[in-house]
């Protein structure tokens, strides 16, 4: 059986691409992913089918093995029509989620951010050294340090840490904080300087009009978050 | 006789059309999707009566011979699998109805609902009766393209949140199976299960271990087993509650369902029994730890739902006649039970107000009736004696105690943990909602229960002093049905018997469908 390289190549980029984008956070990018993961399972299919032949229709002067085997062109066919099928109705789901929240991306599970937080993983990360030393530079970040630590004392949740401590330790404590809110991989800030690239795929629903903007974002979440928790 | 198994991915099919068609008119609706699930149900015991006296039925559809054309295959264990899901069907399509008619029809869009449930049970008898695998993975998707629906009815935050979770697993899950129908085309040259159960042999062994596993892992994902299924109790609790009942009782026994005709039919060697054990292992014990530190009931029920697949798959590991049969008796007793579960939550919501045992309390003073609804499936999934959960557990565990090897003696310890342990989930479940008494609530709290994670973004749901009727009778229905597999346990477990025999080499099944094939002795 022979086999096309071209499209072997081009299954595996499109594999290669298509795993990358499910794994981004913006649900456009994931739609993106999934429509390019079922073209690779598509070309799969045909690669699949062997070598090149003419088409299958029976005529004279044409044997059965000059055809191009017919089956799998079929079951792709089917699985176009499916992954059609379910990429419009996940594009509805976008649509509503953004219609609904704003948002163009997963949410956070809040149980899982409750799990994450409760008690002790709050101190293991004031215990590591490492955060303290990268958040000290660069104004912006002081900015929304001071962000967090408003927020956070606007929580009793994220405040059992630094009530009834001096103002000055409160403050330190406050940029500890917000080192280890913004080193949670669950959380926006962080998540904003990772989904920069890319400038043409974030012309899909972003939502005020300013892609990328994580500040701009944070607080919705994060008030979002901490009234419910 | 062959009529009858189109029928019944048929008549569910033309239903939702009709029902589609009389979407203005509610109770024409209702009429007709009853209606096509009572004559789904009827063919498939017809079906069920037929096939166990008189052997397989293969169906070629169009008439295109079989190997070359598409086959519909109903043995004894499609058949069982037909009859119990559609009995579950209904009955939970008629709680459904109650609730629609105790809610005036305005939270939830019913016009779109009911075909809806008919499509989801035309692809779940789809995937029952495929007899190519390209037939199974279309059948998975048309059930999941509909549970994608349900499950996002209504289109709250809550339910576009777990939705998109689910549908994102859901996709990948499918995607990974299309492409391992492709890998199997690519090395066997057919779709046809019997076939590529022929031709798989003479196909060298480190290929068909990655077949073998591609597989795997595609329904893996499907009946949530343990590294794979932490979609699950994420999206199902949010769905409305008999939406959560039918797909806890049915979606994921769709996958086990897949994995036992894998192990069996495809790849009856047992090459992946000890990876299969120790997944087992990890379902049980892991799924049910989650049980324990869930407040809300239905969070609690969908961890008790993934750490009892581990039986499922225990039961299939063990690869003997006994393991497996005692498998499909767990399996049918898993998808009554749980469903009875999740309908019996749904009531308590009403009552209630929530699902969560930390504001719950006197419930059993308000509505002893649902006591009784809750605490009897409740004992049963905990595998109390007489009930079947009991009867699967002990039919698993002696079929286990026989293979004898030291893994299926600690897959047997951890089964038997995790049965006490979801004994214990249910019961503080049952004396913290129903035992504890109102004034109790009111000045006490537990500081073990406020531990417990409560489900996000709960609210409180209006409650009603009473459930509707019809809600309260499907629930019972569910429960005698629940005690019937217990009552009748005796003709069901010798009907499993036989339906693994039926699986058992997979010789049954590749005559059934390819009359006249030689087999070779050597791999079977």
């Amino acid at each position: 059986m022979s086999v096309s390289g071209v499209l072997v190549i081009a299954m595996a980029v499109l594999y290669a691409c298509g795993i990358f984008l499910l794994l981004e956070r913006s649900m456009t990018r994931v739609l993106i992913g999934f429509l390019l993961l079922g073209n690779a399972t598509n070309i799969l299919i045909l690669i699949v089918a062997g070598r090149i032949g003419v088409a299958p229709i029976v005529t004279d002067g044409v044997t059965a093995a000059e055809m191009q085997d017919p089956l799998p062109q079929a079951l792709s066919l089917t699985a176009i029509v499916i992954t059609f099928g379910i990429s419009a109705f996940l594009l509805a789901l976008i649509y509503r989620s953004w219609f609904l929240g704003r948002m163009d991306e997963v949410e956070d599970d809040e149980e899982d951010i409750a799990v994450g937080t409760r008690k002790f993983a709050f101190e293991d990360e004031q215990s590591d050294p490492d955060h303290a030393v990268d958040s000290d530079f660069d104004p912006g970040e002081l900015e929304e340090e001071q962000l967090e630590a408003e927020r956070s004392a606007a929580h009793p949740v994220d405040t059992g840490q630094t009530s009834g401590i001096g103002p000055e330790i409160a403050g330190e404590k406050s940029a500890l904080i917000a080192t280890a809110v913004r080193s949670d991989p669950g959380v926006e800030p962080g998540e904003s300087a990772v989904a920069e690239p890319g400038p043409g795929q974030n012309s899909a629903p972003e939502p005020d009009g300013e892609p990328g903007t994580g500040p701009d974002l944070a607080p919705d979440a994060e008030t979002d978050r901490g009234g419910r928790r | 006789m062959n009529a009858l198994v189109p029928l019944v991915v048929l008549l569910p099919l033309i239903g939702a059309a009709a029902a589609l068609v009389t979407g203005r008119l509610p109770r024409v609706q209702v009429a007709v999707t009853v209606s096509a699930l009572t004559l789904a149900l009827a063919v498939a015991a017809l079906l069920l009566f037929v096939v166990d006296s008189s052997g397989t039925l293969v169906v070629e559809v169009g008439g295109w011979a079989a190997p070359w054309g598409i086959v519909l295959v109903v043995d004894r264990l499609t058949a069982l699998m037909l009859v119990v899901s559609a009995s579950v069907l209904l009955v939970v399509l008629f709680y459904t109805v109650g609730q629609g008619l105790a809610d005036g029809d305005d939270e939830t869009p019913v016009s779109i609902y009911n075909p809806t449930y008919l499509i989801l049970a035309a692809g779940v008898f789809n995937a029952f009766v495929a007899g190519d695998l390209f037939n199974l993975y279309v059948g998975f998707e048309i059930l999941l393209a509909s549970s994608y629906v349900l499950l996002t009815l209504g289109g709250t935050r809550a339910r576009i949140r777990a939705g998109i979770t689910y549908i994102v697993v859901s996709l990948l899950s499918s995607l990974l199976f299309l492409a391992s129908v492709a890998m199997i085309y690519g090395a066997t040259g057919t779709v046809n299960i019997a076939q590529i159960a022929v031709r798989l042999q003479e196909i060298p062994p480190d290929v068909q271990l990655i077949i073998h596993v591609m597989l795997l892992v595609a329904f893996g994902i499907k009946a949530a087993v343990f590294p794979l299924s932490f979609w699950l109790p994420d999206s199902y609790p949010t769905a409305p509650a008999p939406v959560t009942a039918v797909f806890a009782g049915l979606l994921t026994k769709v996958g086990v369902y897949a994995i036992i005709r894998t192990e069996t039919v495809l790849f009856p060697g047992g090459a992946l029994s000890n990876a299969l054990m120790i997944v087992a292992l990890l379902t049980l014990v892991i799924g049910v730890l989650g049980a324990v530190a869930q407040a809300d009931i239905k969070r609690m029920l969908s961890f008790t739902l993934l750490s009892h697949i581990g039986y499922m798959i225990f039961g299939i590991a063990i690869a003997t006649v006994a393991g497996v049969a005692a498998a499909i008796y767990y399996v049918i007793h898993h998808i009554v039970v749980q469903t009875t579960l999740f309908l019996a939550t749904g009531l308590v919501e009403r009552i209630g107000g929530t699902t969560s045992i930390n504001r719950l309390a006197g419930l059993l003073k308000l509505s002893p009736m649902i006591g009784v609804l809750f605490f009897i499936p409740a004992l049963n999934l905990g595998g109390i004696p007489p009930f079947s959960g009991f009867l699967g557990k002990l039919g698993l565990f002696v079929a286990g105690a026989e293979l004898g090897t030291p893994l299926a003696y600690i897959v047997i310890a951890g089964g038997a943990l995790a049965s006490l342990l979801t004994l214990y989930a249910m019961m503080r479940a049952w004396n913290v909602a129903f035992w504890r008494s109102q004034e109790e609530f009111d000045e006490h709290s537990s500081p073990y229960t406020a531990t417990l994670a409560e489900a996000p973004g709960d609210v409180e749901q209006r409650s009603t002093r009473e459930a509707p009727r019809l809600m309260v009778r499907a629930t019972a229905a569910m429960v005698a049905l629940s005690i019937a597999l217990t009552v009748f346990a005796g003709p069901l477990f010798a009907m499993s018997l036989r339906a693994s025999e039926d699986l058992d080499g997979a010789r049954h099944y590749i005559e059934a469908v390819l009359p006249g094939t030689v087999l070779p002795e050597v791999n079977r």
